[in-house]
């Protein structure tokens, strides 16, 4: 196996991981601020991607005017799901969060099937991003090498903003404690909101990315979802840092463990999270709990 | 009703039961023939099986308060297993259970001691991780075992030929109405036990089990065996009564089937989780022939279309139940609770 075949795959490893560092980065930003794990997720994702797709087909959207426009129609959508029924489940058990947005998600899920059928519609890479680029020791193709880039640039101005901006702090303190936020004046229920909406944003984000490299249909978010359930765990749940970091480095773990037995592919992260449990039950970079 | 008169009406239940294939009444806006007809036996039969399965999952999830969300894998498990016995490795039904009953205790054992490290919401993230696992496994027909999409169909030499053909329903009948009583038997029992009363207190309060010296994670782990095991056995069961698997039973839209049962029914209460089990098998069944017959043809596109999709149809009652359910499933837990523990402190 040469040196240079191993860091193409790295690089594949890093493609794959990004729409995992992804989708965990939006898990846990609506997480932090909501306390609910939104399995909608990879409807927001599908939904993401099928925008892109129908931007394409009915009003001649580029695809990098989609990047920008698709997750904000979803993170609208998503928004509105938030006022008008997530809402109604603050004070109940996080539990009844995941199965509300489940149902949401079979809900969604069927209707884009009626829509647009099972089996979905291809829909092409961009020619300024087609082809392959000299990376030096390898041509890559420059499509893949987008998706690193754009999904490296948004998880660090994601992190900046909610780890180190003021309205990063406000979210964060909505969430410890409402009241007192409440109290000086902010409205904690519209940050919420908006922070749900980004959370959204970023998935659909990821939607917009994948259009490209597979067949747009109505269930492809269905198993990248339950993925990153379990990077969000091996990472530590609501650690924005941990989904990050994780969700490329199992991305990579994931494609270079394919090449050497590849059936395990499937399973080989689900394998990392039951060791993490193991060891260290609040996730690689979660805080112990103080039981 | 008193403790005697409500064993009295629950024997002569039991008893009817048993009769039933000898009873010919039709009872026609329910069953399309009399109840002595295979049709109708058989669909009783699945009707108990998924009254079984209910209750194996209120006992996690209402008694002990944990929210598996991969249930429907130890279900599978019971199917998967059973039927790649009897058609793989030709085995009798009787190797075959024994074959299960051992993959039903050490499975959930395995996954429970992993699982139970954590709690809430990663408890239930890590279950469904696992479900999916095996639902990935099942559909990648490993070695041809699973039969991958198309599921697992027996043969007709598969099973003692007293469980074969319309003529021999009735005894297929008698097998799932014996193992719901038994199911509903060691549900009461487990629920009312020492470790029972346990259970609900760590649903209650589990710091508070582990200050009076209980170790909370022993109890969960019990209750996640007990609950897994039974329903491998009602896997076993639907192997018998339906004769194919299917890789639908892995899914994670089949375990909230489950929970939609249980909440139906009546969340921490065995005989609500049976009961929501029945009908809500009931209804699947039969609506799926009453939507084909007539009714649903007569509806705009727009209303019926939809309609056709069983999964819409989950997704839409579960809204429903959350949104409508005053204070949502917790509160119709927490409303219930004063009832069940009381109930099952004068059995």
């Amino acid at each position: 196996m040469s040196a240079d075949y191993l860091a193409s795959q790295l690089f594949n490893g890093l493609a794959s991981g990004a729409f995992y560092a992804l989708l965990a980065l939006g898990l846990s930003v609506i997480f932090g601020t909501l306390r609910i794990i939104n399995f909608a997720h990879g409807a927001m994702y599908m939904l993401g991607a099928f925008a892109t797709y129908y931007g394409a087909q009915y009003l001649h959207l580029n695809f990098f005017l989609a990047l920008i426009l698709a997750p904000l129609v979803v993170a609208v959508l998503g928004m509105l799901f938030e006022v008008l029924l997530l809402r109604r489940l603050q004070g109940l058990d996080p539990v009844y969060g995941l199965l509300f947005t489940f149902a949401a998600t079979l809900v969604v899920v069927n209707l884009m099937r009626l829509l647009a059928g099972a089996m979905g519609s291809p829909y092409n890479i961009p020619d300024a991003l087609s082809g392959a680029t000299n990376l030096g020791f390898t041509l890559y193709p420059t499509y893949k090498l987008f998706v690193i880039v754009v999904s490296i640039i948004v998880c660090v101005l994601v992190w900046w903003f909610v780890e180190r901006s003021l309205l990063g702090a406000r979210i964060r303190a909505s969430t410890e404690n409402p009241v007192l936020v409440r109290a000086l004046g902010i409205d904690t229920p519209r940050i919420i909101t908006l922070t749900f909406g980004l959370g959204v944003a970023i998935a659909a984000l990821a939607g917009v990315l994948a259009a490209p490299t597979t067949n747009v249909y109505p269930s492809m978010g269905d198993d990248i979802i339950i993925y990153t359930f379990a990077i969000v765990v091996i990472g530590g749940l609501g650690s924005i840092t941990g989904s990050i970091v994780m969700g490329f480095a199992l991305g990579v773990l994931q494609t270079l463990g394919a090449i050497w037995y590849p059936p395990i592919a499937t399973t080989l992260i689900f394998i990392v999270m039951v060791i993490v449990i193991a060891l260290r039950p609040s996730g690689l970079f979660g805080r112990p709990e103080s039981s | 009703m008193n403790r005697a008169t409500r064993i009295a009406a629950l024997a002569a239940l039991v008893v009817l039961l048993i009769v039933m294939p000898w009873i010919g009444v039709p009872i026609p806006p329910l069953f399309s023939e009399a109840m002595s007809a295979p049709g109708s036996l058989n669909l009783l039969a699945l009707c108990f099986v998924f009254g079984a399965l209910a209750l194996s999952y209120d006992i996690i999830f209402g008694f002990a308060g944990l929210l598996s969300f991969g249930h429907a894998l130890y279900f599978a498990a019971g199917v998967y297993v059973t039927a790649i016995a009897l058609t793989h490795w030709h085995c009798t039904l009787l190797q075959a259970m024994g074959i299960t009953i051992v993959v039903a205790l050490i499975l959930p054992l395995v996954i429970g001691a992993v699982c139970l490290r954590v709690r809430d919401i990663q408890f239930a993230m890590v279950t469904l991780a696992f479900a999916q696992a095996g639902s990935i496994l099942v559909m990648q027909n490993p070695f041809g075992l699973t039969g991958g999409e198309e599921g697992l169909a027996l043969g007709p030499s598969a099973l003692p030929a007293a469980l074969v053909g319309v003529a021999n329903t009735r005894n297929i009948y008698w097998i799932a109405l014996a193992f719901l009583v038994l199911t509903c038997a060691i549900g009461v029992w487990s629920v009312n036990s020492a470790a029972g009363r346990v259970w609900q207190a760590i649903r209650e309060n589990e710091r508070r089990v582990a200050v009076i010296g209980l170790n909370p994670y022993l109890y969960k782990l019990g209750a996640f065996v007990l609950s897994s095991f039974l329903a491998s056995m009602a896997g076993v069961v639907y192997m018998v009564v339906e004769g194919s698997a299917s890789p639908d039973v892995t899914t994670a839209s089949f375990t909230l089937v489950l929970l939609v049962m249980v909440v139906l029914g009546g969340v921490g209460t065995l005989w609500g989780a049976v009961l929501g089990g029945i009908v809500y098998e009931y209804l699947d069944f039969r609506l799926v022939v009453l939507a084909n017959a007539s009714g649903l043809q007569s509806l705009p596109a727009f209303l019926r279309v939809p309609l056709s999709e069983p999964l819409f149809i989950l997704g839409v009652l579960f809204i429903i139940l959350v949104l409508f359910v005053p204070g949502g499933l917790a509160g119709a837990v927490r409303r219930l609770n004063p009832a069940s523990l009381s109930s099952s402190g004068s059995h």
